[in-house]
């Protein structure tokens, strides 16, 4: 296109800014027809069909079929899909067991905790110098905070730890 | 009352395409099976357009359709309870549903679409146990999912849940 309209406009400069300016308008029609196509696009399919882009009631009948370990895990991928996990089940413990492997759910989400441990007595990620006062020096944490096994040993473990 | 039930009806894809199956077949198909009842077939074109799926889709729904064509109706009663907790899928709609994804969700859709509730709930099982057992960043890399949610909004969830200890 652009090399024989050069060609034909040897001669005089307008005819070149005419065939300039036919080019022009050629390249923007182009584009506008395929902004056109995309817009057409765009509305029929809105891209390819993903998790994320199902329409909520759809997204229901999935989570439907897990349970609320699982829910949870889907739950923490994004933030469309929290809200979901959260409207049905609420807070899950992090005792809850997984399918089909039988993990539980703290430990699918040990990435979530970065620097925690979690401490099965308080079913939570707590840090390393919070367990160690747990264990080392109990007289540090409220009672009402120690696991219930560690109750009977209430005196005794003062005496016998020597604090 | 007529004799001249429509035996063969001609479904046309969003492209165009037209694909022509039994009567019975399509009628798995609630949407189809109502307009079916509400036109009657005098009124009824043995043309059908499915303007919202596309050739590829149609043709595996309708191949679904095909092998579930002689199932009993399913029972429409409140014992979705029941149903809903297993995810076990009969082995033919296992292999049915060895698809890439963006099939996977299309035939989802669809059948959302055309009111195939078995096929919906075949097609969600699938993907409810590609989620199972998995991580969230498991999930996120098996369905390309991008974690968008902040610092601050990670520390939230931590905290709202009583995952973690208040420090």
């Amino acid at each position: 296109m652009a090399s024989t309209s050069k060609s034909k406009s040897s001669g005089g400069t307008t005819l070149n800014e005419i065939s300039k300016i036919e080019t022009q308008i050629a390249v923007e029609a182009q584009e506008v027809q395929l902004k056109a196509n995309e817009v057409s696009e765009s509305v029929s399919t809105a891209g390819p069909a993903t998790l994320v882009t199902l329409p909520p009631e759809i997204l229901l009948l999935i989570f439907d079929y897990l349970n609320p370990a699982a829910s949870t895990c889907l739950g923490l991928t994004c933030k469309k899909l929290y809200p979901v996990h959260r409207a049905i089940h609420g807070i899950v413990r992090l005792s809850a067991p997984s399918e089909p492997n039988g993990f539980y759910l703290w430990y699918l989400l040990k990435d979530f905790f970065p620097g925690l441990i979690f401490c099965e007595d308080w079913e939570m990620f707590t840090t390393d110098q919070t367990l160690e006062d747990l264990w080392m020096r109990p007289h540090t944490i409220p009672l009402s905070r120690w696991p219930h096994w560690m109750l009977q040993y209430r005196g005794r473990t003062l005496s016998v730890a020597g604090f | 009352m007529s004799e001249t039930k429509i035996q063969k009806l001609t479904l046309v894809a969003n492209d165009g395409n037209k694909i022509e199956v039994d009567r019975q077949v399509a009628e798995k198909s609630v949407l189809i099976k109502n307009m079916l009842d509400d036109l009657g077939d005098e009124q009824m074109s043995t043309e059908v357009p499915i303007p919202n799926v596309n050739d590829t889709v149609l043709k595996k729904v309708i191949e679904w359709c095909e092998h579930h064509k002689n199932d009993p109706a399913a029972p429409q009663d409140d014992d979705s309870d029941s149903r809903k907790k297993t995810t076990d899928i009969d082995e033919w709609d296992q292999k049915f549903m060895q698809v890439d994804q963006e099939m996977l969700f299309e035939i989802i859709l669809a059948s959302n679409y055309l009111d195939i509730k078995p096929l919906l709930d075949v097609g969600c099982k699938t993907v409810a146990n590609m989620i199972k057992g998995k991580s969230p960043e498991e999930i996120r890399k098996t369905f390309n999912i991008t974690n968008d949610f902040t610092p601050e909004e990670e520390e939230q969830i931590r905290r709202e849940n009583e995952w973690a200890e208040d420090r």
